[in-house]
């Protein structure tokens, strides 16, 4: 009977310790999007396309046209200043959306893949220019941005990486990085888009990838220069994975970072990450 | 009764002539033998001119000793060490009985309940060794081999951190230190597993060969990224805590949820091998 007491002694410390692990592991409520700073710039990367599982398609689908005028009341809500979109139809369906957002757009038309737009409110989008392709297949655009609020220009990239070829990705935003590091002014500087990278601190990393070595070595690269913003913000894209990304320069400090779930619509497999910025204190 | 000094010096001798912690320590020996020549391979390529990416932050200043010993320590603990605690356990309980031992250790006045502690004790002292002769040879050989420095981890490598860490030689050495004493207590859990398959079972190959396939098959699925609701109940995904050690800020909070949650998995476990072991009647 003595004896017996000792398993009671170790099932009550069992219990105990599963009790103190919940205590300690207590989540962190989502921070609520809430309004835009009044000297900030509020940001938006949304994969707008779909699996293609309505359309029988491996390659996914852009944009149904059925669900442009939700997309548009959800960067409505937003209240955005810059947006980046991706797997849009063609440029007429950015022109479409950036008309019913009431914002300015540039579209990067894109053989072989979907085109991505950046739209702009309470500023003006200029300069816009598609990178030399060097490695990789897929273009890159960047633009400048006005922005209002900010009260200064800032210098935008913005892509979208192939989910296919590690070693593409590597190119593709090793040469967006270069890129913005060669502008010659002192603006601040934003990359923005659908990377198809991850970077996992649990489970693995290499179940959706043909490099994950190289992917680590891609985000080492870009993360040496450009801040990611939406590093605690959680998954974007089904199942679990973290692939849309704002990345910004030190001179930007991020204020706020949600990933806004219950927008898609249809077969959309992303979910809106929206990222709050205000200019960094000089240090 | 029996006293427990001398039950404890019985069970340790048994294990300094059962030649398995000479067996382990020579799977430790080979085991970095390969990861030597290994790096040694994967560096000649790099530095050969084959390298298929351009954009990357490896440099020569990035491998050092301490990032071997971290990749060493690493691939052998999750790996290797559980697979000879769990040995260790099994035989100590289900070899035993097999052999007809235990009957004759119950003939002397010892309870059952201090046999299976001492038992225990002595895996556990096994477990201690066998991560502090680990972590010891891996520092030795990455001393002698390639030679100290800052310990860097980049984001993404080893799933270590998500964001760039950089620890001073003397601090990095200290927290080995620290790694130690915690590995060894992340280890009880499979040990735990161990002691109670074999406590249900009377062949030492049974109990080993069934502990091992239940450690496997949590590591594997513990491994699914999308699996993360699952995970906190799989002791195997705790098994990495000792990771949060060599982070610039330790998160206090995180690792003792993670060592409590494992730590519940091992009270459970042991007490219902204990409950078989007392209760079980020997032929």
């Amino acid at each position: 009977m003595r004896e017996a007491r000792v398993e009671f002694v170790l099932f009550v410390v069992a219990a105990l310790c599963a009790l103190g692990a919940r205590a300690l592991a207590r989540p962190e409520a989502a921070p609520s999007l809430g309004a835009p700073l009044a000297d900030g710039m509020r940001i938006v990367v949304w994969n707008v396309g779909g699996t293609g599982a309505a359309a029988r398609s491996a390659e996914g689908a852009a944009l149904h046209a059925d669900h442009v005028a939700a997309v548009a009341d959800g960067l409505r809500g937003f209240d955005f200043d810059l947006a980046c979109l991706v797997e849009l139809q063609d440029a007429a369906q950015a022109r479409a959306l950036a008309q019913l957002i009431g914002a300015d757009v540039r579209v990067l038309p894109s053989p072989g893949d979907r085109p991505l737009a950046l739209l702009a409110r309470r500023g003006r989008l200029s300069g816009t220019r598609a990178l030399p392709r060097g490695g990789a297949k897929r273009p890159t655009m960047v633009a400048r941005v006005r922005s209002d609020r900010l009260g200064r220009d800032v210098v935008v990239g913005a892509l979208h990486a192939s989910p296919w070829s590690a070693t593409e990705r590597n190119a593709h935003l090793g040469g967006l990085v270069d890129a913005l590091a060669r502008t010659a002014d002192d603006a601040p500087r934003l990359a923005l888009g659908d990377f198809n990278l991850e970077v996992q601190t649990e489970g693995r990393q290499d179940l959706f990838t043909d490099d994950a070595h190289l992917d680590l070595e891609t985000y080492g690269y870009v993360t040496r220069a450009l801040v990611d913003c939406g590093r605690a913000a959680g998954a974007t894209a089904t199942p679990d994975r973290r692939l849309d990304y704002v990345l910004a320069s030190e001179a930007l400090a991020v204020a706020k970072v949600v990933v806004v779930r219950g927008r898609r619509r249809g077969d959309m497999d992303h979910d809106p990450l929206v990222v709050d910025v205000r200019l960094a204190r000089s240090r | 009764m029996m006293m427990t000094a001398p039950l404890l010096a019985f069970e340790l001798k048994k294990l300094w002539r059962s030649r398995r912690p000479w067996m382990a320590l020579a799977a430790i020996a080979f085991f970095l033998v390969l990861m030597l020549l290994g790096f040694w391979l994967y560096a000649d390529k790099q530095t050969g001119g084959e390298a298929e990416f351009r954009y990357t932050f490896e440099n020569e200043s990035y491998f050092n000793g301490l990032t071997f010993t971290v990749y060493g320590f690493w691939f052998g603990f999750a790996l290797l060490l559980p697979v000879f605690v769990t040995l260790e356990a099994a035989a100590s309980l289900a070899g035993e009985r097999d052999s007809g031992g235990l009957r004759l250790l119950l003939v002397r006045p010892v309870t059952r309940t201090r046999l299976f502690a001492v038992k225990w004790g002595v895996t556990m002292l096994f477990a201690l060794a066998l991560a502090g002769a680990l972590l010891g040879a891996c520092l030795l050989v990455g001393l002698v081999c390639v030679g100290f420095g800052d310990l860097t981890l980049y984001p993404g490598v080893l799933q270590m951190t998500d964001v760039y860490q950089r620890l001073p030689q003397g601090e990095a050495l200290r927290r080995f230190l620290l790694v130690w004493p915690c590995a060894a207590l992340l280890l009880m859990a499979p040990s735990a597993l161990a002691m109670c398959v074999a406590a249900f079972t009377r062949s030492a190959v049974h109990a080993a060969g069934v502990a091992l396939a239940i450690y496997l098959v949590l590591h594997v699925v513990a491994a699914v990224p999308f699996f993360q609701d699952l995970r906190p109940f799989l002791f195997t995904s705790q098994i990495g805590a000792w990771r949060e050690l060599l982070h610039e800020d330790i998160d206090w909070a995180r690792l003792g949820g993670e060592v409590l949650r494992a730590l519940s998995v091992t009270c459970l476990l042991l007490g219902v091998a204990l409950w078989r072991f007392r209760t079980g009647e020997e032929r």
